[in-house]
């Protein structure tokens, strides 16, 4: 166990080496206009995604827990997802190369706020078990990869004609971009909000109540609305495009908010382990 | 077209009632943080009181009831919409390899008449925003139910203790309406397993019910609370400890039987009483130390906030002086708190919750698409219909209907 914590902590940062390797290949490859270095990045991102995934899995031996826990393990999770998604993303459907210039950097900064927090164990508390906080989390895990994707999505929208995007090799037409964040944009709604409701049926279970209006539910519900209020806006306004995006933004800044500031408050129950 | 107006009419206002709730859900957070805090830290939830949240949420719930019967209303009319006509011709084309290559693609056959097919996939999905929004509309109507009628109050009992009905709580939510289950419990057992490093890993009580006949043995955990005639039963981690009885004679010569409870420390070392217990205008407080840490004897006793004084040591049996009280130590038990709630049943939530998730995971991953040809003298003609996102779909058309990518179908 405490070996293979030990060893956790330096697979964790070969990965995050392996990513900036990838995000500065891909950066430069782009910038450059040099398709072989893009490619390189690629290469390495996967290789980086399994050696992310072994770090994780030590980490889930070491602490005896799912990697869940502390905002170290919540952080690489959700960088570990993003870069699932995009890497599948990518190996299965062309034109979502693109992507990786705003996602590689993402996810690098997930994974350095995450070693940057340090990798303290703490053992899973009495009332943070079963299937629904696993759930609960498990979903919020992939809304939050969703968001990040969608949030490409919209900035490549956004920034389209920009120098640097313009440059990148492959960027769909901006109609396939638009499409794409709302594609992402309503896994986002769909994840978000059985990852709101199973947390609220652990609530129910653990302390009695399914709804307490602490901080972090109220965010979170109000981040749920924004993005049902992006999917009514698109279907009844037909707002599209950079207006879209721009709303993916504010979603987005909130997504962040209820995940990683909210727990920061001393009301939330959610603070005294997420910290 | 009145299809497209009624919506869009309806959107109008739509959004903007959302919008606002959104608002005023942060707004209320702003304000209020202290109630937040005070229901957190009670684990009740005194909330929904303003009567402008209620309003704004009400108006809300109208508006979503609204919207489900019209977006019920609307799957329906899709669903046993007449098939449509069909437009397109594809020139010298015939239906059998089209119709192998739809089938592999995961579309069934919904009619078929001679020389006309029709073709679905995910044809259910015509109702996920209607299942989302029916989730949403039981779950919020079910959630202000619970959230207005739920009421609480905190039992602590000891090993073996029997709780009357009626008895006091140790603390109650709504003093005029306790929760009461009208029947005698008692407290059986409280198992604590814990991890090596003596943090706790399990918990779990044993509570007996007595119905008028029998008494009637079940279990409350952290995370499996027990449900019971209308009343849900809690036990909370850190919420029990050891206690210890006393038999303590004021300065007035009278006796009292006082049970001085501990908190479960997780380190094993020495825990404090929380707060002082006050016997014949006298207080005390207690330290237990059951590890012998820094006395052979497990219970000290002193005159209540006198910090510097140290405090009397006894062992079970012993008698001694403390704060003028001749007090002795009769024996230990262990105590637990409960949370005990009378609320309707939670399922009617749950449901919702679930409705909610099928709903929303079928919006995007049930997409219904609709495939109708008709075959002709010369080829086949078909129409293709989308009900979402529909130019995702031109490339899963077009390898059905083997045309090249890119060719529209002039709609
Ligand atoms: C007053 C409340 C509401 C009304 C009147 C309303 C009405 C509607 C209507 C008419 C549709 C169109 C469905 C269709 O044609 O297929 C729709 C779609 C939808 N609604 Fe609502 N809704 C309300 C609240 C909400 C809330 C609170 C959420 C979640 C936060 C939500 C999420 C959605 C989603 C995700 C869709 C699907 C949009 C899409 O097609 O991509 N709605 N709503």
């Amino acid at each position: 166990m405490e070996q293979a914590l030990a060893l956790e902590i330096r697979v964790h940062i070969a990965a995050l080496a392996a990513y900036a390797i990838a995000a500065g290949l891909v950066l430069f490859g782009a910038t450059m206009s040099k398709p072989r270095l893009t490619k390189a990045g690629h290469l390495v991102a996967l290789v980086g995604l399994g050696i992310h995934a072994a770090a994780l899995g030590l980490r889930w031996y070491g602490a005896g827990h799912g990697p869940y826990l502390t905002r170290y393990e919540v952080l690489s999770s959700n960088a570990w997802v993003t870069m699932a998604f995009v890497q599948a993303l990518r190996l299965r459907r062309r034109g979502s190369e693109g992507l990786a210039v705003f996602v590689y950097p993402a996810v690098l900064l997930l994974l350095g706020l995450a070693v940057y927090t340090g990798p303290e164990v703490k053992l899973l508390p009495l009332t943070f078990r079963g299937i629904w906080l696993v759930l609960h989390v498990a979903f919020y895990f992939v809304a939050f990869a969703a968001a990040i994707l969608s949030l490409g999505y919209g900035v490549l929208h956004l920034t389209r004609d920009a120098a640097l995007t313009s440059r990148v090799p492959a960027v769909p037409d901006a109609a396939e971009l638009d499409r794409e964040s709302y594609r992402f944009a309503g896994l986002t709604f769909a994840f978000w909000g059985i990852g709101m409701l199973t947390g609220a049926i652990w609530a129910y279970y653990s302390w009695g109540r399914f709804w307490g209006w602490d901080p972090v539910e109220t965010w979170s519900l109000v981040t749920w609305f924004v993005y049902g209020i992006y999917l009514h806006a698109r279907r009844f306004y037909g707002i599209r495009g950079r207006k879209a995006a721009l709303l993916l933004v504010v979603g987005f800044l909130l997504a962040v908010i209820s995940l990683f500031f909210t727990s920061f408050l001393t009301t939330s129950l959610h603070s005294e382990y997420f910290h | 077209m009145a299809f497209v107006a009624v919506f869009g009419a309806l959107g109008a206002w739509i959004p903007q009632s959302a919008l606002g709730n959104a608002d005023a859900l942060a707004t209320w957070q702003r304000n209020n943080p202290l109630m937040a805090r005070v229901a957190d830290a009670l684990g009740l939830y005194a909330i929904f009181s303003s009567w402008w949240f209620l309003t704004a949420l009400t108006i809300f719930a109208v508006a979503l009831a609204i919207a489900t019967v019209r977006l019920m209303r609307a799957s329906w009319r899709t669903w046993r919409s007449p098939v449509r006509v069909t437009r397109t011709l594809l020139p010298g084309a015939s239906a059998g390899p089209i119709l192998d290559r739809a089938k592999r693609a995961g579309f069934r056959v919904r009619s078929e008449a001679p020389g006309r097919h029709v073709l679905g996939r995910h044809g259910s999905g015509v109702w996920a925003s209607s299942v989302l929004h029916v989730g949403m509309l039981l779950s919020l109507v079910w959630a202000a139910l619970l959230l207005g009628t739920t009421t609480g109050a905190i039992a602590d009992l000891s090993l073996g203790e029997v709780r009357e009905p009626g008895a006091e709580y140790y603390a109650v939510e709504d003093p005029s309406d306790p929760p009461e289950l009208g029947m005698p419990w008692r407290l059986d057992d409280i198992e604590a397993v814990t991890w090596p490093s003596g943090v706790l890993k399990e918990l779990s009580a044993r509570l007996s019910f007595f119905d008028g006949n029998a008494w009637t043995e079940r279990t409350t955990s952290v995370n499996h609370p027990l449900r019971i005639k209308g009343h849900t039963i809690y036990t909370q981690p850190g919420e029990f400890g050891d206690a210890v009885l006393l038999r303590v004679i004021d300065a007035g010569d009278v006796e009292h039987l006082l049970r001085m409870d501990f908190y479960f420390i997780e380190d094993g070392q020495p825990t404090y009483t929380d707060g002082s217990y006050v016997i014949g205008g006298a207080s005390i407080e207690g330290r237990w130390d059951p590890n012998g840490v820094r006395d052979a004897r497990p219970l000290g006793l002193r005159p209540a906030g006198d910090g510097t004084a140290e405090p009397v040591m006894l062992a079970p049996g012993d008698m001694a002086e403390v704060a003028g009280l001749t007090v002795e130590f009769i024996d230990t038990t262990r105590w637990a708190r409960f949370i005990v709630q009378r609320s309707p049943s939670v399922t009617p939530l749950f449901i919702g919750f679930a409705i909610i998730g099928l709903g929303s995971l079928m919006l995007y991953a049930w997409i219904p698409r609709e495939l109708v040809l008709e075959e002709a003298d010369d080829g086949v003609r078909y129409s293709w219909h989308v009900a979402r996102m529909s130019r995702a779909y031109m490339s899963e058309r077009d390898a059905i209907l083997g045309i090249a990518s890119g060719e529209r179908e002039g709609l």
